[in-house]
């Protein structure tokens, strides 16, 4: 297939490969699977270089050229002579056709639940605030600084003598762990601080657990309690 | 105004939360009987009654075919000085595109979301989660995300079905 040379585009609030990949088919009026991964890649590093001081975003960029070089590999690959041998993913022009146009309709959906979010903003219920219990308290009675560091360093070494660990390929954010224990604690008032930090647990989680276990306390929706003092 | 009214309009302005026909139709008719119909025709009356008036509050369907008094937009900055708060940032088009993914998908990991838009995810979800719009569904690995009722009261959708295109969907995407 010849591509055709395509020019430049500026994409303002750069989101993501399929982006770009959209901005080129739409304005040089071609299909999808007719952009080249030249123009593709060309863009991509312009923005990776106009983005030069932000790591994260030149990440993402470099990650979304090796999925584009992979997709676009796949696209060279022979078509198999008997039908029945094709899988999905060996069918990549219709897989990312399909991954378009989902992803055209979750932008569209976006962009509606964005003109709702501007009509509804500004508009209160008549609803009870409601209150947290304990709200102004500081909530480390009972708990120094370093018995929380002593608590730490004690699981942090049953961890370390607890044999090798496994890596997983997800890992929990602060903000998920946060979730987590919100949800725990939606069915229990009270839960001991060990169950977060057992030896099943690999010391990334543990540390993710425990600035999520601060940042609640901060937010004062949690409590930590040393109850050895409480009941001394 | 009928007694019935004011009795729906006392029941709305002191409920902690949006309340469906169904409920106050039960309650209703501790008194005296007044089906479900008849209660959504007397709200629908109540409401209009309040536009008319052009009062600074107004009563809606709001999620879940519930209903609930809020205060008109011209009003917000008053409101917000009472609170104590301030405007909400508006969401970002990254945070707008994942939420419509979780509104449709849910629930869903952010792995999925990630290959869906084809790039992190991960500051847009932290936006929705901090705002109470997507939550965990699971306590297991990898954590599952859905929307929350919040999701439906801010942006005033009744019910997941009304969100755009979702009859043009593939079952797949739905």
């Amino acid at each position: 297939m010849l591509f055709p040379k395509l020019q430049e585009v500026a994409i303002d609030n750069f989101t993501g490969s399929l982006d770009v990949l959209l901005q080129l088919a739409k304005q040089s009026e071609i299909p999808i699977e007719g952009v080249t991964l030249a123009n593709m890649t060309s863009q991509l590093v312009k923005e990776l270089l106009d983005k030069d001081d932000e790591i994260d975003v030149g990440a993402e960029i470099l990650a979304q050229t090796a999925t584009l070089l992979l997709i676009k590999s796949r696209s060279l690959l022979p078509v198999l002579s008997d039908p029945s041998e094709l899988l999905p993913e060996a069918l990549p022009a219709k897989e990312l056709m399909q991954h378009v146009v989902d992803y055209v309709h979750f932008r569209a959906v976006g962009e509606d639940l964005a003109q709702k979010e501007e009509q509804n903003a500004g508009r209160y219920y008549r609803l009870l605030r409601e209150k947290q219990s304990g709200a102004g308290e500081l909530r480390v009675d009972h708990l120094a600084l370093s018995d929380l560091v002593d608590f730490v360093e004690r699981v942090l070494q049953k961890q370390a003598s607890s044999g090798p660990s496994v890596l997983f390929p997800e890992i929990w954010t602060v903000a998920e762990a946060q979730e987590r224990i919100k949800l725990d604690l939606a069915t229990e008032s009270n839960i001991p601080l060990e169950r977060y930090f057992c030896t099943d647990k690999e010391r990334a989680e543990m540390i993710v657990l425990l600035l999520a276990i601060l940042e609640l306390m901060k937010l004062q929706l949690v409590r930590v309690i040393n109850e050895a003092l409480v009941s001394a | 105004m009928s007694r019935t009214k004011k009795v729906l309009e006392a029941l709305l302005f002191a409920a902690p939360e949006p309340v469906s026909a169904d409920k106050l139709s039960a309650i209703l008719s501790t008194e005296q009987a007044v089906s479900v119909r008849e209660v959504r025709l007397h709200l629908a009356e109540l409401a209009a009654q309040y536009d008319e008036e052009q009062r600074s509050i107004a009563l809606e369907k709001v999620s879940g075919g519930r209903w609930a008094f809020r205060t008109r937009k011209e009003f917000a900055p008053f409101i917000q000085q009472l609170h104590k708060e301030k405007s909400p940032a508006k969401l970002s088009r990254a945070a707008s595109e994942v939420l419509a993914i979780v509104a449709y998908r849910q629930p869903l990991s952010r792995a999925d979301i990630d290959k869906l838009r084809g790039v992190d995810s991960s500051a847009p979800l932290a936006s929705l989660l901090e705002r109470k719009l997507v939550q965990t569904t699971n306590r297991s690995r990898p954590a599952l995300y859905a929307t929350t009722r919040q999701f439906l009261l801010d942006f005033g959708i009744d019910d997941l079905a009304d969100l755009p295109f979702h009859e043009k969907l593939s079952p797949a995407l739905k």
